[in-house]
């Protein structure tokens, strides 16, 4: 297709009367969303330029500024120093979680500024995806410091204080501890509730955070209502990415409700403004989440080539537990298409991963799946070494006794050779759902 | 990102910031929130300290320090309600109505913006032809030229305007 020009598009949108080819501009625009485009644009600033406001504003903005306020200077200063200071310490301390806990960061002298507060909540939220278990240990130092400035009024704004207790939430979130991650979304609020400087962008950051661990709780409504008002905020704050990440959790919500093609298109919606944002944390899970609605939908062909994509999405940007969850997603589809051996394959490197990087409920949740898939397929054989390494750890301890009182079952059955696909599958579901209902004992009628 | 901006020169970066924003900020209070000059200029400053401490990890500054004057502004007139009638735009929620006027308003002060960058000869026949509504034949007759180059003119000082407008408004 030949475009008009930006000239061209303008002398028509001046006075369409006064172009040579009307007809063939009209024609034109009308199949080519881009030059319409062009010349809503053109439309839009020569229609605002009959209205006074802008006339008026620019008399007013001619006066120029005044110089910048020199306590502005002032801060700018101080807050660069504290921060400067604070990274020096803090750098070679973050190559690994021993060294860090070994150094009792929270009772160096160069850590204890409001700046060694908000480095400390950095490096938590560069750590939070691919090391949610450090991030959480480097977000709970920020939260102690945070606290004794605070209570010393030495803390310049509580809002940092709030960027570690955001960060503690986010972590606790990520590790499926969503009671606690609540608990400390609570203590975020109430921290920059309680400082000027915070914004509602702010505030967003916490609805957001919200509503995802009430997406994780199945407490939609609220989700979806806090996802709403953190987008529309969001998006008024020129946050691209977490406008889109509101709007992505919308999605999560309608495929949360089964409404699976309502679901689709909002993230399909997403992807392209997800990518054009130049964001791969974006992107990489608007894959994940498209794939899993192409899942549900029976679409096995468009969810493998998402769930691929985003798995080295995840792998590109080195956030591991991502590209394993990428890749258990895509054993789930062999599953489904009766892949058997290869969905094998896949779950038992899944659960390896998992357990290698310390998350051991969904490396469970793994086996528990491998275990059902070879009973399904005669392997019956291999069941036993697979159940020989299940492992379980919530931080409640009732929470654990009710799982491991769960597993204990599955292994009576294994030894009295009694065990089925039907077992294992009412275990897994049952340790998949017991963060959410943790009065809940196993039976199994 | 700001925070690294920050880190490697804050006082240069603060400085070019301040500039190319706080005379927007203050407009907006003024112009759009009937803020009073002194108290207008305390909110300026005041957003610009929250964004010194808050660091927002955002890629469009303008429009966050804009959300933030915004949300100021509004603050102010409900501490004030009894001294003044509170208006739709002092409202604080997020319904498509009040996004399109905050829409409205960004438009009408980015083209504020644009207008001070434009030469004075462009501005004065911008003005003219879109403030005023002279005709082109009247705008001609006073400059004493031809129709034609009025048009011309237009045309080239729009294209200009248009060129200014993206880029004061791309995220910065």
């Amino acid at each position: 297709m030949t475009h008009y020009t930006e000239e061209e598009l303008a002398w028509y949108a001046f006075d369409p009367g006064r172009v040579d080819d009307r007809a063939a501009i009209e024609s034109h625009l009308s199949s080519c969303d881009a030059c319409r485009e062009t010349v809503e644009f053109i439309q839009t600033l020569d229609t605002a330029l009959h209205d006074e406001t802008p006339w008026d504003a620019a008399t007013q903005l001619d006066g120029g500024s005044p110089p910048l306020p020199d306590d502005l200077r002032t801060l700018a200063a101080e807050i660069e120093h504290e921060q400067r200071n604070a990274k020096n310490t803090l750098t070679p301390l973050l190559e690994s979680a021993e060294r860090f806990r070994a150094a009792r960061v929270e009772n160096d002298p160069a850590m204890q500024t409001a700046g060694g507060v908000r480095v400390l909540a950095d490096a938590a939220e560069h750590l939070r995806l691919k090391d949610p278990h450090f991030a959480l240990l480097v977000a709970d130092t920020a939260i102690a410091v945070g606290t004794r400035l605070r209570d010393q009024r030495s803390l310049r704004s509580t809002s940092w204080l709030g960027d570690a207790w955001k960060e503690r939430a986010i972590a606790l979130a990520t590790i499926g501890r969503f009671r606690d991650a609540e608990s400390s979304a609570d203590e975020a609020e109430a921290a920059y509730e309680g400082d000027p400087r915070a914004t509602l962008h702010d505030v967003a950051i916490v609805q957001l955070i919200r509503a995802n661990i009430y997406v994780e709780s199945e407490r939609l409504d609220e989700a979806a209502q806090l996802a709403a008002a953190a987008a529309a905020r969001f998006r008024s704050f020129g946050d691209t990415d977490r406008y889109l990440n509101a709007r992505m959790l919308q999605g999560s919500v309608l495929y949360m409700r089964r409404d699976f093609h309502a679901a689709v298109a909002v993230l399909e919606e997403i992807l392209p403004a997800a990518r054009e944002s130049g964001s791969a944390i974006v992107v990489a899970r608007a894959l994940s989440n498209a794939g899993e609605c192409r899942a549900a939908l029976g679409d096995f062909d468009r969810a493998r080539e998402y769930f691929a994509e985003s798995r080295a999405a995840w792998e590109e940007l080195g956030y591991s537990h991502e590209r394993v969850r990428a890749q258990w997603s895509i054993a789930n589809i062999l599953l489904n298409t009766g892949e058997i051996d290869d969905a094998a394959t896949l779950l038992t490197q899944v659960h390896r991963d998992f357990e290698a990087l310390g998350i051991v409920n969904d490396g469970a949740l793994a086996r528990l799946q491998l275990a059902e898939a070879l009973l399904a397929s005669d392997r019956a054989g291999e069941v036993p070494a697979i159940l020989d390494g299940l492992v379980v750890n919530f931080s409640a301890e009732g929470l654990t006794r009710n799982a491991n009182m769960a597993l204990a079952y599955l292994r009576e059955a294994a030894t009295a050779n009694t065990l089925d696909a039907g077992i294992v599958r009412d275990v897994r579901v049952y340790l998949e759902q017991l963060p959410f209902s943790p009065d809940r004992v196993f039976s199994r009628i | 990102m700001l925070q690294n901006a920050l880190l490697e020169s804050p006082a240069q970066h603060l400085e070019a910031m301040y500039h190319d924003h706080a005379p927007l900020l203050r407009t907006t209070a003024r112009l759009r929130y009937r803020i009073p000059p002194a108290d207008a200029e305390a909110l300026v400053h005041d957003v610009f300290a929250s964004f010194l401490e808050r660091q927002p990890k955002v890629r469009d500054t303008r429009a966050y320090l804009l959300a933030a004057i915004n949300h100021a502004c509004k603050y102010y007139w409900r501490k004030r309600r009894r001294e003044a009638p509170l208006l739709p735009e002092h409202d604080e929620t997020h319904d498509e109505r009040s996004r399109a006027e905050e829409e409205r308003w960004t438009l009408q002060l980015s083209l504020a913006a644009t207008l001070t960058h434009l030469g004075p000869k462009c501005r004065e026949i911008l003005r003219r032809y879109y403030m005023n509504e002279e005709k082109p034949d009247a705008i001609a007759r006073s400059m004493e030229t031809t129709p034609g180059y009025v048009f011309q003119l237009l045309h080239s000082c729009r294209k200009r305007a248009r060129d200014i407008y993206r880029k004061l408004t791309e995220p910065s």
